[in-house]
């Protein structure tokens, strides 16, 4: 556990490397299991992991990889100047708490200047990384009971990545984490069951409290539980709002489904997710054998699916058997028969409860060869296929899976409409792009109608979609394939094959079509970012421009914008596509039809239309004067400027222009730029000139046509000249003659 | 409507009486003058030739060749035509007159001289309304320029081919900030 996290955060930290590969599977560390325990399924994954489509890597997971994996920049010396949050926080950077570390966060001293008697710790979370936000803002200053208290949370200055990060002050907990007191050898196995009694009765009390605020944790695992005070009485779980929903959790404690899925993609999830990772918890603290040592995910998995969670994880050598029937209550991979809050606060009250069933899933007669596996479950089958797609698409086209349906489970339910899809994609196999993984995708639904969306090499659950885009893109990877998926409505097959028993299941198909909706528009404001802003809220803006202020809301993206002035090339927009889309995605007014007009190709009205909304949003955030925005917005409008025709009305507001922007004032220069009466006035004038024009052009070339050497009009009046001329000396003469 | 015809029908017969009436007064306006004057209608039939030479050559509509000779030609009659009046105004004088290579040379010679002006005049007339037309244009052509550094090029083009954009993607780049 915690390669992502390090990884990830050695990317934000140094610049993200497109190349560079972060794992995707998680093991179980050996620190975390004292012995080895070897499981007998016949459907065991190959150890090696020998994958001939597409081989993932393994890696011991190891929490105190975490450390070691962390870049130097990530160490700060003793001396340097703490970074303040609000004026009262103050985080030292070259004060480390490893022991309060989480797997997306690096935990720091924190002094509370109004109350220094308070032992705080601050928990710098990695930029880029998806927080959960609205959980922060909800449980933020509230008491949780059994959470760690959560006392402030904001943007500071952080020197060690040298850039904003955000920040989440914690009360620190007295005690030690659990696993870590669990691994010591002192400890005394009476008192690890007591502890263990204690997290099972703190643990689902503080699972009440969430239900109570409408959260989910998603973090439940033994190395993110601390004994809240010195005496180890009470327990409370560690933060888990750092990284997306189940993020950092080691496939074990996460339900089959949810762990098919990549990390960034296992999705919010509902308290019985929470509730099935309590139960692997206890399982996993109550043993001093852990079953799953050394073993690959792919193992893991498997091994859930054909014994059962229960069955995989709890094996023989229990410290004690009294907590084995709310486990299984827990660890119940039917969530209809999984315990639930009724069941939970009867065990609580000591009240006996109906045990749940040992249900073992049904298994074929005769086994299916495929990934050096004998499959006999169609789970694990479904799963194996989906990691191993070139082969997988060879067993679909040659039939072979749907006669090992027919000849094993005889499900015609199953078996007609994988023909169906069959023939549908034979038919457009030409004309569709993308036909072969479309039909795979579908197949792979109709097995195992509850795995994670499966779509080329990505995989996430309806729920996780955003996270698991945010996650890809900050690894570098290519996460238009999450886009693809949805334009080729691989979701909306995903709930046509599901049972529909998901309660979000409408809102969730909802959601999507809005994300069709933007990812067909192709402007500043739509696209791909639209859809990472719009699914989720606790990413922060990426746009080069600020990407280092770490803003999450557009309340404080002007003031970001203005101090980039000084840093940035400000021949271009303030407003690129990330920064659109940031402002569509989190603005509380629809903003579609002021952002359309950003991408429009004419240069004028796209620039107006950004001072527009520059202006609308300083309106709106009351941000007042914005110096560094104002100069860097005034030097773009050289394209509204043109909008008057007159030069010398241009001259007039090139001159005004540095006045207004020595001012801060977006909205006076929109009012210089953009004023109808004098734009009503200019479009007047213009006319009168160009029909002025139109005269004297006319008129030179009347004049031409009439005094022209071969002229006919000129010629007339020349010899009518010469006729006149000849008249009046006729006349002059007779006169002079008769006077003589 | 019938009323109309009829008093257009009538327009047109009057019309066309009056026009068959004119050679006939023509005609008999003239016969008195040859039959009254003969002298001096001899002297001008002679005196005048090259007038009608020039009515006979010249073709252009207002005839203003003939209007020059004959204006000069008149010029050159009229002193031997007073001879004539102020004298016995005889046929024999008459005679005499255009047999008299003196007078002659000057009614034919002030027939060349308006031939002479209708070659110069209106060269000369041209030239002078050329030059006329030419600063005309220089005032106009700096009126339009006026008009193009105010409001630039695009106000040369007629608004029914005009393409607003032209003139916004110019080159003239405002230097702000």
């Amino acid at each position: 556990m915690g390669d992502t996290s390090a990884e990830l955060e050695k990317k934000s930290g140094s610049g993200l490397d497109p190349n560079a590969s972060v794992l995707s599977d998680n093991t179980i560390g050996s620190e975390s299991q004292e012995t080895g325990h070897q499981n007998s399924s016949s459907e065991e994954a190959p150890t090696d992991n020998t994958n001939t489509d597409n081989p993932k890597k393994i890696m011991p997971d190891d929490p105190d990889q975490l450390d070691t994996q962390l870049p130097k920049l990530q160490t700060a010396a003793n001396n340097s100047s703490p970074s303040s949050l609000n004026n009262r926080y103050d985080i030292y950077p070259g004060n480390p708490l490893p022991e309060f570390n989480s797997p997306s966060a690096r935990a720091f001293k924190v002094e509370d200047r109004m109350q220094p008697q308070l032992k705080l710790f601050g928990l710098i979370c990695i930029p880029g990384l998806p927080i959960r936000l609205s959980e922060i803002e909800k449980i933020s200053g509230k008491v949780l009971p059994g959470n760690l208290n959560l006392i402030s949370f904001g943007n500071i200055n952080w020197p060690i990545l040298k850039q904003k990060c955000l920040v989440l002050i914690f009360k620190s907990p007295l005690g030690q984490r659990i696993d870590k007191f669990f691994q010591s050898k002192q400890t005394q196995n009476i008192k690890k069951i007591d502890a263990i009694n204690l997290i099972a009765k703190t643990g689902i009390t503080s699972l009440f409290s969430l239900r109570e605020r409408q959260l989910t944790n998603r973090s439940i695992r033994p190395d993110n539980i601390f004994f809240a005070d010195a005496d180890r009485e009470e327990i409370v779980f560690g933060e888990f709002v750092t990284s997306p929903p189940g993020f950092d959790q080691p496939i074990v404690y996460e339900t089959i489904e949810r762990s098919m899925a990549g990390e960034g993609g296992r999705g919010q999830g509902t308290l019985d997710d929470d509730i099935y990772a309590l139960g692997a918890t206890l399982a996993f603290l109550l043993q001093n054998q852990f079953p799953f040592r050394g073993k690959s995910n792919e193992q893991i998995i498997f091994s859930k699916i054909t014994l059962n969670s229960y069955q995989a994880l709890v094996g023989k050598k229990l410290l004690t058997r009294d907590l084995s029937g709310v486990i299984r209550g827990m660890l119940q991979d039917d969530v209809i028969e999984r315990w639930d809050f009724k069941e939970l606060d009867t065990w609580l009250r000591n009240q006996p409860v109906k045990l749940s069933k040992n249900v073992v899933p049904k298994k074929s007669r005769r086994a299916f060869r495929f990934g050096e596996v004998d499959h006999r479950n169609l789970k694990t089958l479904a799963y194996s296929m989906s990691t191993r797609r070139e082969s997988a698409l060879e067993v679909i086209k040659d039939g072979s899976i749907e006669n090992w349906i027919a000849e094993n489970f005889k499900d015609e339910e199953l078996i007609n409409p994988i023909a169906v899809a069959k023939e549908n994609f034979a038919a457009f196999a030409e004309t569709m792009p993308h036909a072969d993984e479309l039909l795979l995708s579908r197949v792979l639904m109709l097995i195992d109608p509850k795995a994670p969306i499966t779509y080329k090499d990505i995989s996430y659950m309806p729920d996780g979609f955003g996270s698991a885009m945010a996650t890809e893109m900050l690894r570098g990877g290519n996460a238009e394939i999450y886009t693809e998926s949805i334009i080729n409505g691989i979701p909306d097959i995903w709930y046509t094959t599901s049972d529909g028993t998901n309660p979000y299941q409408y809102t969730e198909i909802e959601f999507y079509s809005k994300m069709i909706g933007y990812l067909q528009k192709a402007g500043p404001g739509f696209g791909i970012e639209r859809c990472l802003y719009e699914s989720n809220t606790g990413f922060a803006c990426q746009s080069p421009i600020i990407v280092k202020e770490n803003i999450f809301s557009i309340d404080f993206l002007l003031q970001s914008l203005n101090a980039a002035e000084k840093t940035v090339d400000t021949k271009n927009s303030p407003i690129d596509r990330h920064i659109a889309a940031f402002i569509a995605a989190r603005s509380k007014a629809d903003m579609d039809e002021p952002l359309s007009k950003l991408g429009d190709l004419d240069d004028t009205i796209k620039t107006l239309s950004m001072l527009k909304l520059l202006v609308d949003l300083q309106k709106t955030m009351n941000t007042g004067t914005l110096l560094g925005l104002a100069k860097w917005v005034g030097g773009l409008m050289g394209p509204v400027i043109k909008l008057y025709h007159s030069r010398e009305k241009r001259k007039e507001v090139e001159a005004a222009v540095p006045k207004i922007v020595r001012s801060g004032s977006l909205s006076e220069l929109l009012s210089l730029l953009d004023n109808p009466l004098e734009k009503e006035k200019d479009e007047e004038n213009y006319l009168t000139a160009v029909d002025e024009f139109g005269e004297t052009a006319d008129e030179i070339e009347k004049i031409k046509g009439n005094t022209g050497p071969e002229s006919e009009s000129g010629d007339r009046t020349s010899k009518q000249a010469a006729a006149i001329i000849s008249g009046l000396i006729m006349i002059l003469l007779i006169i002079i003659m008769i006077i003589t | 409507m019938a009323e109309n015809k009829e008093i257009e029908e009538n327009v047109k017969i009057s019309k066309s009486g009056d026009s068959s009436l004119k050679p006939l007064l023509w005609v008999v306006l003239l016969s008195i003058t040859v039959f009254k004057f003969p002298e001096s209608i001899i002297l001008l039939l002679v005196g005048m030739l090259p007038t009608m030479v020039a009515f006979v050559i010249d073709r252009s509509s207002g005839k203003y060749a003939t209007l020059c000779v004959g204006a000069m030609n008149i010029a050159g009659i009229f002193p031997s035509i007073f001879k004539l009046w102020t004298g016995q105004n005889s046929f024999s004088q008459s005679i005499q007159i255009i047999t008299n290579i003196f007078d002659l040379v000057i009614m034919y010679g002030a027939a060349g001289f308006g031939w002479i002006l209708y070659i110069i005049i209106p060269s000369a007339v041209s030239a002078l309304l050329n030059r006329i037309a030419q600063r005309r244009i220089n005032r106009l052509r700096k009126q339009q320029h006026e008009l193009i550094s105010e409001w630039g090029k695009n106000v040369a083009v007629r608004p029914e081919s005009e393409d607003p954009t032209d003139d916004r993607d110019s080159k003239e780049t405002p230097e702000l900030a």
